[in-house]
């Protein structure tokens, strides 16, 4: 479905992204982690089109993503939500997904059940006439994944949207990313939380330093030595084997 | 703002259409050609501020060049009469799509700035089109102007009387009052509110922000011109200090401003109540102690800006919704 080949970002000196190649195949859930600053949003941003990448290309079911904007990209079916929440401030919860759905939606009074019917799906049904300023951080999330469903992706990036809940909060949107996954959408995560990532990838992606550390099952990936050496030091490594 | 998919309160129609009935029946029972004169202003400057608020209230790129299309509507329909005896009421449109046209260019080169940057670019493109007007003289008659002669007809777009302005600057105001309730109730006024909120997450959404401003910029040109157009066959003279100069962007953005920027009504409230007071002041104050009236003037926009500062419109519509009934 989606693939990735020798992408590079720097910004000025600074190397973000080097080299970068992988695939996400049709119905997959793939994990995208790393310690902070490894490149993980800045691989989102080259997806979704708000950032060109210097070297490489990029295939989504068959099409060049590489010259293609942010929007565009959007209509052909890949769509992200963003780790600092992006609320649409002043209108409701409702209006907010409605954006998400015109694109597809013939009018607005189609767009409006589409809307429902997804903040049903997520569990905001309740807060559909709040405006989006007065959200929770939970809720904003979960806004930005509505929002993200209404737009009907074929492939859905998810950035960082378990961040900053509590374990209820947490073990509910873990519920609802196998309720996206069962509907047919193939999901590409990047997530901090390690226990989550485990038990929903099939499979994981690590980055350190804007480079492909490794590729692999979650349980593979857990006892890789780069990968642990990389998040808890070469001290940890030499002490442990 | 209240949610639900018409964004524009229903609830709130009846006032609409009676305030709509009120100045339709009004106008034919006032004989004093002063206070026709002041429901003329109201309604030109209603729909000016209409169109401005289109792309500076719904898209929010703050615009202070609009006074070019004012100009440009002004001078074109005027310029094609003069010269070739077209009918205003053609070269009004002449005038509307040649401000769309320039409007457009404007937005292309323009709308890769924000906020401050987009207002002052704006700005100077609105001053080099005035300056345009004042030194062409051969085209445009400079300083000195253009005087349409009185010849009242309807193939003219004169009129002895004011009464034919009243009903066709009321019939224009309605017109661009119902193209800014099309757009809050419609994709683009969707497109716009979500550009506005938020630039990236808009277009993550599959929502081509430049296309969307560039209707917006389009449809606000066009219908500043055809204001600009009105206002000249209303004065029947024009200069580029009346038609084309930066006051009027200043004047207009802050009908709007101060009426509710980004509504339906806010601008044409804005003029409702701000064209009296001038008037009013100007009357009253006007000979006693010069700029008196104008010290007053700013003092009343103070204090309104003050208290009210979603405008006077948003003032009223936080009190509605927050006084009826919930809409769930």
């Amino acid at each position: 479905m989606l693939q990735v080949r020798d992408i590079s970002k720097s910004f000025g000196g600074n190397v973000v992204l080097s080299d970068v190649s992988f695939d996400i195949n049709s119905g997959d859930v793939v994990g995208l982690i790393g310690p902070n600053g490894a490149g993980k949003t800045t691989l989102f941003n080259i997806l979704s089109g708000v950032y060109r990448s210097k070297t490489g290309r990029i295939k989504f079911n068959g099409q060049s993503l590489d010259r293609l904007k942010p929007e565009q990209i959007c209509k052909r079916g890949l769509c992200r939500t963003f780790q600092i929440t992006k609320p649409f401030g002043n209108i409701s919860v409702t209006q907010n997904v409605m954006v998400g759905a015109l694109i597809r939606a013939g009018s607005l009074k189609k767009a409006e059940q589409k809307a429902l019917e997804i903040l049903e799906f997520v569990g905001l049904y309740d807060k559909r006439d709040t405006l989006g300023r007065s959200l929770t951080i939970a809720d904003r999330k979960r806004l930005e994944i509505a929002r993200g469903l209404a737009t009907q992706p074929r492939l859905l990036l998810l950035d960082e949207v378990m961040a900053g809940l509590n374990p209820q909060e947490l073990s509910e949107v873990k519920r609802l990313i196998e309720d996206i996954r069962h509907s047919g959408i193939t999901l590409f995560i990047i997530e901090h939380i390690m226990g989550v990532m485990m038990s929903l990838s099939d499979r994981i992606i690590v980055l350190d330093y804007g480079k492909m550390l490794c590729e692999g099952s979650p349980d593979s990936i857990s006892c890789d030595p780069d990968v642990i050496k990389a998040y808890l030091g070469e001290e940890y490594l030499a002490a442990t084997s | 703002m209240k949610p639900s998919t018409k964004r524009t309160d229903r609830k709130h129609s009846i006032w609409v259409w009676t305030a709509l009935a009120v100045m339709v029946i009004c106008p034919l029972f006032i004989k004093n050609n002063y206070y026709l004169d002041g429901f003329i202003l109201i309604f030109m400057w209603g729909a000016f501020a209409g169109a401005w608020n289109i792309l500076s209230g719904y898209a929010g790129m703050t615009s202070l060049g609009h006074n070019a299309f004012f100009g440009i509507g002004a001078y074109t329909s005027t310029l094609l009469f003069l010269h070739f005896g077209l009918t205003p009421w053609l070269g009004m449109f002449a005038g509307g799509f040649l401000a769309m046209t320039v409007g457009l260019l404007v937005g292309v080169v323009c709308f890769r700035l924000r906020s401050h940057y987009f207002a002052l670019a704006t700005l100077a493109f609105g001053e080099v089109c005035s300056i345009l007007a004042l030194s062409w003289r051969s085209l445009t008659g400079g300083a000195e102007g253009l005087a349409l002669p009185i010849e009242p007809s309807l193939y003219n777009f004169a009129f002895d009387s004011k009464l034919p302005y009243v009903y066709i600057g009321l019939a224009l105001c309605a017109g661009v009052t119902g193209v800014c309730y099309y757009i809050e109730n419609s994709k683009l006024g969707y497109y716009l509110t979500a550009f506005k909120e938020n630039e990236a997450a808009a277009r993550a959404l599959g929502v081509n922000t430049g296309r969307v401003r560039l209707t917006a910029m389009a449809l606000s040109s066009f219908l500043s011109a055809i204001s600009g157009t009105f206002y000249a066959q209303y004065v029947v003279y024009i200069d580029p200090s009346s038609v084309i100069r930066l006051p009027l962007s200043v004047q207009v953005a802050l009908f709007a401003i101060v009426g509710g920027v980004g509504t339906v009504f806010g601008p044409i409230i804005g003029a409702a109540i701000f064209i009296p007071i001038t008037i009013a002041l100007r009357g009253w104050l006007g000979t006693s102690v010069t700029g008196l009236y104008m010290i007053i003037y700013g003092v009343i926009l103070i204090i309104i800006m003050l208290y009210m500062p979603d405008g006077i419109y948003g003032k009223i519509k936080n009190r509605l919704t927050a006084a009826g009934p919930a809409n769930s």
